[in-house]
């Protein structure tokens, strides 16, 4: 960081990052006015944030320009989107039953891209992999066959059981409590096995993530200290 | 019997335009319908998102009258939420009126302010993770807390760099747990979440749950 090329607005800028990345780390002496602070500034700038990117990247290339320069299809199109957009934000207001109808077409739409994405982005795409990982004419050459079987089957065996593991039907007794079946029991015990390690890998690679960002905040105030003359160590 | 319908007239417009969405994933003659309805979507969700913030700034606006302790804090939420909008309002202006497509102050917010917060908080979460896990076998010492330990330090271990220090079988588990048993773990859970999602949809889309009020 060489204070020399930055100009005065910026070197304002690295000062306020400096001082916000402070205020963050003292959470770490625990819950405290700094961090409170740091954090209602956070989200004010954020929601401010994603405001102009959705105003700026959506309404107004979608909404406004046709509205103003478009041809008279354009013209007739974003007025049918305007209105509905209109009563939507009548839900910020006193009159928000007015907004009901617009809220339900964007429910409508949003629960059929969720199911058609599910369908088609998800559930499709997870059972193909899951049957071509014992589908031995879909092994790949270079190693050996029987790894490969191996590895399937356990592959198959994590997704089955895991998903046992989150079946929760149970049979109805007259005076006993409901539990699952002894086998569906025994199954998701296993099911709980394959979750935890599904578990530790997401946990390990969170935490490798988190870990470069703290060795970049580190890195950045310590730059940050030494460029403004206090030097920790000499070297 | 008297039955109410809760309604009528919303839950008739989410179904038939969730209907005619979720009919052009399977009907290509329909796709352009489709795509209309996905792009009338598309700027709902975006007047959706600006409620989101009126109703956040009515809330601290309300919060910052009373007599509460933390009305401080939502002063300041408001103040930056306020300045960081007019500074964008001002390049946007500057953007699309004079022609001058920068947006250097609001990427100086962003770079300045939300950036160093965003890294920060992810940086505070490692020291979080740490403990936690270090916590996690002193409170519950059973078979999933022991698995999920070893596996974190597994690999963990096997993704560290360190020439002197690595163990090359290291590199090879790490690579063998999140190649297969992770991924039979995870397949079961994206399938469950797929089968969750469907069930929500559907329910919505056969009026059972009416999420848009009365």
């Amino acid at each position: 960081m060489n204070l020399t090329i930055i100009s005065l607005f910026d070197f304002i800028g690295l000062g306020l990052g400096f001082l916000l990345t402070i205020l963050i780390f003292s959470y770490l002496l625990g819950d405290n006015p700094f961090f409170r602070l740091a954090i209602h500034i956070f989200i004010g700038v954020s929601a401010a944030y994603v405001a102009l990117i959705t105003i700026n990247n959506v309404l107004i290339p979608r909404l406004i320009i046709p509205l103003i320069n478009g041809t008279q299809g354009e013209r007739l199109l974003s007025l049918l989107l305007f209105i509905p957009g209109l009563f939507l934000l009548t839900k910020a207001t006193p009159f928000r039953k007015a907004g009901n109808w617009s809220v339900a077409i964007l429910v409508g739409i949003g629960a059929a891209t969720a199911v058609g994405g599910a369908i088609t982005g998800t559930l499709f795409p997870q059972i193909l992999g899951t049957i071509n990982s014992v589908d031995p004419s879909a092994y790949a050459i270079s190693t050996s066959r029987w790894d490969q079987a191996i590895n399937g089957f356990i592959i198959v065996l994590g997704t089955i059981t895991t998903l046992i593991y989150f079946h929760f039907g149970t049979r109805e007794t007259p005076g006993q409590s409901n539990e699952r079946l002894p086998i569906i029991e025994n199954i998701s015990k296993i099911g709980k096995v394959f979750l935890a390690i599904t578990f530790g890998a997401l946990y390990a690679g969170v935490y490798l993530s988190s870990l470069a960002a703290l060795v970049e905040r580190l890195t950045f105030v310590w730059e940050f200290l030494n460029s403004i003359g206090f030097t920790l160590f000499s070297t | 019997m008297n039955i109410k319908l809760r309604a009528p007239v919303s839950a008739a417009i989410a179904i038939g335009v969730g209907v005619v969405v979720l009919a052009g994933y399977f009907i290509p003659s329909i796709t352009n319908i489709r795509f209309a309805l996905l792009r009338t979507g598309l700027v709902l969700a975006a007047v959706a998102l600006l409620v989101g913030i009126i109703n956040l700034l009515s809330v601290h606006f309300k919060k910052m009258g009373s007599d509460n302790e933390n009305s401080g804090y939502s002063l300041i939420l408001v103040i930056a939420l306020l300045l960081t909008l007019v500074v964008g309002i001002i390049d946007m202006v500057q953007s699309y009126m004079l022609g001058q497509p920068n947006f250097q102050m609001t990427n100086w917010i962003f770079t300045y302010i939300q950036l160093p917060i965003e890294t920060s908080l992810l940086a505070v979460i490692a020291v979080s993770l740490t403990y936690a896990a270090a916590s996690i076998l002193r409170k519950r010492m059973d078979l999933f807390s022991i698995t999920f330990f070893f596996v974190i330090l597994l690999v963990l271990l096997g993704s560290f760099s360190i020439p002197s220090a690595t163990l090359p079988f290291l590199h090879v588990i790490r690579d063998w747990i999140v190649r297969v048993p992770a991924l039979g773990g995870a397949r079961g859970l994206l399938i469950g979440i797929a089968l969750g999602t469907i069930t929500t949809g559907i329910r919505i889309l056969m009026g059972t749950d009416r999420p848009y009020g009365d």
